[in-house]
């Protein structure tokens, strides 16, 4: 144990010098060979003991130690944590490419085109090559996108991803506790950023496998329905399409989303002078036409629930006093629309 | 090669302005149906620029220089192609040791330009999420060109697509022939049926796979690159004279041998090789080939069939037509010659007429017209034989001429075929005879069929016409 915490604090100071200092200039193909051996060994530590809690612990307490010396060595030094080991490799990588002080020989053979480089997960990347081989699989995507007429890739790969790490977490057993907090911090990170909702949207619509992933996909649902905010603005943000496909696949989801939908309808207020009903001020803002529009597409993926959504309508709408009168309950109001849309489709 | 001009500058200038960062797909078109041009360009860019002693000399000779390179290094189609010189013409503007402020400025700008290139996304995944689905960026990228390519679909090209859709795909592929992962997208537009004339594939994706295969810059599997070579021509010529160089100088059957191998295991090439090839090569070297291809023949059936079966590589053919054909005739014995062709005559007719399946009896009378080709010295045992046997024996030998010539018995003539042919010789044979008893007359070559090199066949039907027809009068 004390070799592999010599050797990880080692790889932090490496990265550093990597990042910061002019000593760099004296690398050659041998110390860049070397330096991203040592960088793939971290990503192996972190794979092996990021689900041990004890082993761990010890690491990052290393680590602390060693990001302390390095502060005062370097004034703009930003301390590693141990989740960062996970991707060493491309710490070391952005480092080099940042470093100013950067040879020209090395940037040579980082950006290599006459070898193709083949990555595979967990093992260590030739460094060969290694830019060029990024930049030639991004650039391959945006060339070949367009032939797919299919947007959102990159959220499918990251919901896959998410899934499995998930699954990985619950299939683990321990304390049930560690998978939800898992995505309360990946929430806490992602700070409502849109492409968060596709991602979600795509964990939750993920085919592969199907069996595997049933215990992930119930629990990813129960931890939206905990977060009451999460859930309207994921429902807000996320085009309709998107809602279509996780309501006409997911009971839960259906269930959730149709309880969104309500609780939008429920803070409108009518104006008298507009002779709309609008919400009051809230942080997603929803036109009655909008929530009107969503529960119609909503039935199309889901017929069955049409029959029960209206009757809970029209008991909202008759115990707001049974009347008929536009305007004075936006239950039957929205109950009318409802029909009148179906009626357009339906004809 | 010319210098470029300040005219050529502006118009590339005005190009690449034009493209921007190619997003659409018809700009990504634009740009793969100038990418040979382009790369031509920057060849000449590159020399242009190595002439120059600095940086300095280089921005004031080609001021347009760093607005060129800095928008194509934002166009996906040049930096997915793996033989585009983008990298090596930035590399000729940094500077080592930079000697004034333009220098460091450009060294600076360069070095940001490729780390953008590296680093920065489009669509914001955050190193954030990232971290936490234990997924590196160089791992996500490879994972989400994974997933497009399923996305295309390629799979289903062998047996739905529409024409549109082949054509645009294979322009798209063009600068991504040496992507590891695009390779079994390629194999399958290459193994796609040929069922319509407006979905073949484009002369400019055929001419960049196969230099990217032929340079060992794209890996196919051996079915993908069969279909490569059955759309393009040239590169079979390529991979036969490449396999053919290596075995010229070596006798030994080390190499000879897995050469041999090859060669059998794609029997297309076959035909291309003896009767295409020499078309296109030098006389020289078509005869130094096709000299060596016998060697190549004689090793294969004399080892191989120690190490493989032969039913292996020829699955149609039996056992009792393999054996007699692919034996040597011991020696001058005309019983046992004749015994043997015998044995050809009603072998091969048997398995000729009783295969029922269209697609079963071209097979098999391709593989069996092969193996007599490749066994061409019976041909010229039963060409010696003809002059000594009697007419009426002649009809077995005289079939299998008509058989080499013409397989496929096209039209049902063969028998046609036979009466034509037993008349000239009937009269030939006489003098033949007579040539036979006067030994100094044997020494002539031009009477006898044996005098033709069996390490040479011309094409089938001159020789016909020439040692039959041409002889009558």
């Amino acid at each position: 144990m004390e070799a592999t915490l010599k050797n990880l604090s080692s790889t932090i100071e490496l990265l550093a010098v990597a990042a910061r200092s002019g000593d760099v200039r004296l690398w050659d193909r041998q110390s860049l060979s070397r330096a991203f051996h040592w960088a793939c060994y971290c990503e192996h530590l972190f794979s092996k003991y990021h689900q041990n809690p004890q082993i761990r612990g010890i690491m990052e307490i290393q680590l602390q130690h060693t990001n302390s010396r390095l502060r005062a060595v370097f004034a703009d030094y930003a301390d590693l944590s141990f989740l960062d080991l996970s991707h060493c490799q491309h710490l070391l990588l952005t480092g080099l490419l940042n470093n100013p002080n950067l040879p020209l020989s090395i940037m040579k053979i980082l950006f290599d085109t006459t070898k193709p480089a083949h990555v595979k997960p967990g093992e260590y990347q030739d460094s060969t090559g290694l830019c060029s081989r990024i930049i030639q699989c991004k650039s391959a995507h945006k060339i070949l996108s367009p032939l797919t007429c299919h947007s959102g890739v990159s959220a499918e790969v990251q919901g896959t991803f998410l899934n499995k790490s998930l699954h990985t977490l619950l299939s683990q057993g321990g304390e049930p506790c560690r998978a939800q907090c898992f995505l309360d911090t990946v929430l806490q990170g992602c700070k409502g950023a849109e492409h968060f909702y596709l991602v979600l949207a795509a964990a939750l619509l993920t085919g592969e496998n199907a069996h595997a992933q049933t215990a992930s996909v119930d629990f990813l649902q129960d931890w939206l329905q905990q977060n009451h905010s999460l859930l309207q603005h994921m429902c807000f943000t996320l085009p309709t399409s998107i809602l279509k496909n996780l309501a006409r696949e997911h009971i839960k989801f259906r269930d959730m989303y149709c309880a969104v939908l309500k609780k939008w309808a429920a803070d409108m207020e009518y104006c008298v002078d507009d002779g709309e009903w609008t919400q009051s001020a809230t942080s997603t803002t929803v036109s009655f036409q909008e929530v009107t529009e969503r529960f119609v597409v909503l039935f199309e993926a889901c017929p069955t629930l049409r029959t029960t959504v209206e009757k809970e309508l029209n008991d909202l709408r008759i115990s707001d006093g049974d009347f008929d009168v536009r305007g004075l309950s936006v239950w039957g109001d929205l109950l009318t629309e409802i029909r009148k849309c179906q009626l357009q489709l339906d004809g | 090669m010319a210098l470029v001009q300040q005219t050529e500058m502006q118009l590339w200038l005005d190009k690449v302005e034009a493209w921007g960062q190619a997003r659409s797909v018809n700009v990504q078109k634009d740009t793969c149906l100038h990418l040979c041009s382009l790369r031509d360009f920057l060849q000449r860019l590159l020399m242009h620029v190595d002439g120059m002693s600095s940086t300095t000399e280089t921005m004031k000779a080609i001021p347009s220089l760093g607005q060129i390179l800095g928008r194509l290094c934002w166009n996906p189609v040049v930096t997915a192609d793996g033989e585009s010189l983008i990298f090596q013409c930035l590399w000729e503007l940094y500077s080592e040791h930079p000697a004034n402020a333009l220098e460091r400025k450009a060294n600076q700008w360069i070095q940001k330009l490729l780390c953008q290139l590296t680093t920065e996304e489009d669509e914001s995944p955050s190193d954030f999420l990232l971290k936490h689905l234990d997924l590196s960026p160089t791992r996500y990228h490879n994972q989400v060109l994974r997933k497009v390519l399923l996305l295309t679909d390629y799979p289903a090209f062998v047996c739905r697509c529409s024409c549109d859709r082949i054509v645009s795909t294979c322009v798209a592929c063009v600068p991504l022939v040496t992507c590891p992962e695009v390779a079994p997208l390629l194999g399958a537009l290459l193994q796609r049926p040929l069922t319509c004339a407006q979905a073949t594939l484009t002369n400019d994706f055929l001419d960049a796979v196969s230099s990217a295969y032929r340079s060992g810059s794209l890996s196919l599997e051996n079915q993908a690159v069969v279909a490569l070579w059955c759309h393009s021509l040239p590169s079979l010529e390529e991979a036969m004279l490449g396999l053919l160089e290596s075995t010229v100088a070596a006798y030994s059957t080390d190499v000879v041998l897995p050469a041999a191998v090859t060669l059998y295991k794609k029997k297309l090439t076959y035909y291309t090789l003896r009767y295409n090839m020499p078309r296109n090569l030098n006389i020289i070297y078509a005869s130094l080939v096709i000299g060596r291809v016998p060697l190549i023949h004689s090793h294969f059936f004399f080892f191989v069939p120690l190490q493989n079966p032969l039913k292996a590589f020829f699955p149609h053919s039996p056992p009792n037509l393999l054996l007699p054909l692919l034996t040597q005739p011991p020696g001058q014995c005309v019983c046992v010659c004749v015994c043997v062709c015998l044995i050809s005559q009603h072998t091969i007719p048997c398995i000729v007429q009783t295969r029922r399946s269209f697609l079963d009896g071209v097979g098999v009378v391709f593989e069996a017209w092969f193996v007599l080709v490749q066994c061409s010295h019976w041909v010229h045992e039963a060409l010696r034989l003809l002059a000594t046997t009697e007419a009426r024996d002649c009809h077995p030998l005289l079939w299998l001429l008509t058989f080499y010539h013409h397989p496929t018995n096209r039209g049902h003539h063969r028998n046609q075929q036979l009466v034509m042919l037993s008349s000239p010789n009937t009269s030939l044979h006489p003098l033949f005879t007579s040539f036979l008893s006067h030994p100094s007359l044997t020494s002539c070559p031009s009477f006898l069929p044996s005098s033709i090199s069996p390490s040479f066949l011309p094409c089938p039907l001159s020789y016909h016409s020439s040692t039959l027809c041409g002889n009558r009068a």
